[in-house]
């Protein structure tokens, strides 16, 4: 268990980071700290149309963020559409609808992700080239976005 | 003759910009960005390996840009080919799979 001060701290020290990144790209975010999670606002790369992405940070760095998608922060959970690729890998698998990167812990089987091959949400800082990397969360969340710039818009 | 084949190479130049370029890396999870100048040629994967490198961050073969409007570039192609330009205003991102 990574007590809450300690996530706190984290995350903290990587806020600068994250909201130089934020201002270079049109997103705004909010640091709650008391779910913990980090909700980001902007507009999708693809249709321009209202987004959030939420990373739930609880556990943040022994275990990954949990990362969603919403129309706003408390709505219910939207997924990109199929990606216009251009033959490129996506981190946007449709089935189930979930964000697979060493990332997202909801990628991991033991949170009803796909993934029981990749050593459990614990091993996410140490997997082997060739998946994509992204060790703090504005690497990870600038992944998301030039990933959602190859689809065309939301579920809903 | 010389001074019109000089003259000739000038306004190719002027027509397709300089050989180099120089633009701005930043790495997502820092404020601080490096400015690099490149040949307007050299692969994306090539000037991204060295913006890690000096930035002191490891790198792998999915290492690449991401421009201003979120694209994430290919490796493989030139910097000219993805549309970098003087003063482009980059960010070193991976982008290998994950599914």
């Amino acid at each position: 268990m990574v007590p809450i001060e300690v996530t706190k701290a984290t995350i903290e020290s990587e806020l600068a980071g994250i909201q130089s990144y934020c201002t270079r790209h049109d997103w705004n975010v909010t640091w709650e700290t008391d779910v913990p999670r980090l909700v980001f606002t902007g507009k999708h790369p693809g249709d321009n149309s209202p987004l959030c992405i939420i990373a739930k940070v609880d556990e943040y760095r022994a275990m990954p963020p949990e990362w969603t998608f919403r129309r706003t922060p408390e709505s219910s959970n939207i997924f990109p559409l199929t990606p216009q690729n251009e033959g490129r890998n996506t981190i946007f698998l449709q089935n189930p609808k979930v964000i697979c990167a060493h990332f997202n812990r909801l990628a991991y089987k033991e949170y009803s992700g796909p993934h029981d091959n990749w050593g459990g949400p614990s091993n996410w800082l140490n997997l082997t080239d060739g998946y994509v990397r992204a060790n703090k969360i504005a690497d990870m969340f600038a992944v998301i976005i030039g990933h959602l710039k190859m689809t065309a818009g939301m579920s809903q | 003759m010389e001074r019109r084949s000089n003259l000739k190479e000038e306004k190719k130049k002027d027509e397709g910009g300089a050989p180099e370029i120089t633009v701005v890396v930043h790495i997502p999870n820092e404020v601080t960005p490096i400015s690099f100048t490149w040949p307007k040629t050299k692969k994306i994967g090539e000037a991204a390996d060295e913006a890690a490198a000096k930035f002191g961050v490891p790198t792998n073969n999915t290492t690449t840009f991401q421009d201003e409007t979120h694209r994430i570039l290919d490796r493989n192609k030139p910097l000219v080919a993805e549309h970098v330009k003087e003063g482009s205003i980059l960010d070193l991102v991976s982008n290998g799979g994950g599914v």
